[in-house]
């Protein structure tokens, strides 16, 4: 169950403009942004740093490969609410579920290209405690994205590494729609909703 | 080794302006935030997200200890360029030295106050992997914090979450000041800049 309250829905109303990109980019308002909203101004502040790494620009890798980097972050994490939002969202964003739940695997299964491979590999690495990403592991990465993209790909990682902690701590509990897709998709790479569960009524 | 190359000031151009408030606190502009200019709106989110949590409001913890939490989640994790920048921030903000040295033994040293035990405590279960965060440890929590506080705590947590793979994956090169500061500060307590040697 979620340690700190989750804000209602009339709590978060005067929030409406801040958390729209959040609803347009995953289909519903997580519980995570539930809790921050305690403090408006982190609300805010997350959201922008939200658009500002996932949103695709000129050069960037796609979105869908964005969330599949998270989803192989957050299983380095052991995250399981960052595990079921992300595989959610990267089939949201046009990766078949096959492949969403095929990425525990991607080092064998044919779903996956080398160039996804690298950084799904990288993500593993750079999400482990303590870090394991090496200079092999950029020299790979440099043969598939440009410069701009690494930074790209590390800035996910990097976003990940602030919501792992923020609702792997908090134990936020998971909403129905990241619920039915891991209960569907990702239970075969070990997935289950663990401490992530509403509390009792 | 550097694995991203940080901008210099020129090649950052107009973003540099974003950044008059942290090379006027630091006294210097910090390579990691050179290597996010690479994507400017990068660095403006991670900007908004620092002034957010550093809003303080009546409730507000002070920003000593959000930053001697952000030190023990760093540690924690091992990002040492990390472990360098809190502790100046935190020295910068009014925790002596002596403290910051003696972190590692915050259960047992007279230096730290209960409520600053609770805090350290949960700053180093939540950054850990597995997470190791206990029903018990917000129990304790709230005999110390406001709701309002735990967020605020959290939130410094989550950004060394941040932060903490950010620098420790690009071996982000640790500037003079802050690595005399921990040479001096926290070099006895087995503080060393390994790859962030630059």
């Amino acid at each position: 169950m979620s340690r700190v309250k989750l804000l209602s829905g009339d709590e978060l109303a005067p929030y409406k403009e801040i958390i729209e990109p959040s609803i347009q980019r995953l289909g519903f308002l997580p519980n995570s942004q539930r809790v921050m909203a305690h403090k408006p101004e982190l609300l805010k502040a997350y959201g922008e740093l939200g658009k500002a790494v996932m949103n695709e620009t000129e050069g960037s890798i796609s979105v869908a490969l964005k969330y599949m980097i998270a989803n192989a972050a957050s299983m380095a994490a052991g995250c399981m609410y960052c595990i079921a939002h992300t595989g959610g969202a990267t089939a949201h964003k046009g990766t078949e579920e096959a492949k969403a739940a095929a990425i525990w695997e991607f080092e064998t299964s044919d779903l996956f290209t080398e160039a996804e491979r690298s950084a799904l590999r990288f993500a593993q690495a750079a999400a482990a405690v303590p870090n394991l990403a090496t200079d092999e592991d950029f020299a790979d990465l440099r043969k598939h994205y440009t410069e701009y993209q690494i930074v790209e790909i590390v800035a996910v990682i990097s976003m990940f590494g602030f919501l792992n902690r923020w609702n792997d701590t908090l134990a936020t509990a998971l909403e129905e729609e990241p619920i039915a897709f891991a209960e569907k998709n990702l239970t075969g790479a070990g997935w289950t909703q663990g401490k992530h569960v509403e509390a009792a009524e | 080794m550097t694995r991203i190359e940080p901008l210099t000031d020129k090649q950052m151009g107009e973003s540099i302006d974003l950044l008059k408030p942290t090379i006027e606190r630091l006294g210097f502009l910090p390579n990691s935030q050179r290597i996010m200019a690479l994507k400017p709106e990068l660095l403006f989110g991670i900007n908004e997200l620092y002034k957010a949590i550093m809003h303080r409001t009546e409730d507000s913890l002070p920003p000593g200890l959000l930053y001697l939490v952000g030190n023990a989640s760093s540690l924690a994790a091992g990002c040492m360029y990390c472990v360098a920048h809190s502790g100046g921030a935190a020295s910068h903000n009014g925790i002596e030295e002596e403290k910051l040295a003696a972190i590692w033994e915050y259960e047992i040293s007279d230096l730290f106050t209960e409520a600053e035990r609770v805090a350290i405590r949960f700053a180093q279960a939540s950054s850990s992997v597995p997470n190791m965060v206990s029903d018990a440890d917000f129990a304790e929590l709230k005999e110390h914090y406001t709701d309002y506080q735990i967020v605020e705590l959290l939130s410094i947590i989550g950004l060394y979450g941040f932060f903490n793979r950010w620098n420790d994956t690009l071996a982000t090169p640790l500037e003079d000041g802050a690595k005399a500061f921990a040479e001096k500060a926290i070099g006895k307590a087995g503080w060393e800049a390994g790859k962030h040697a630059g």
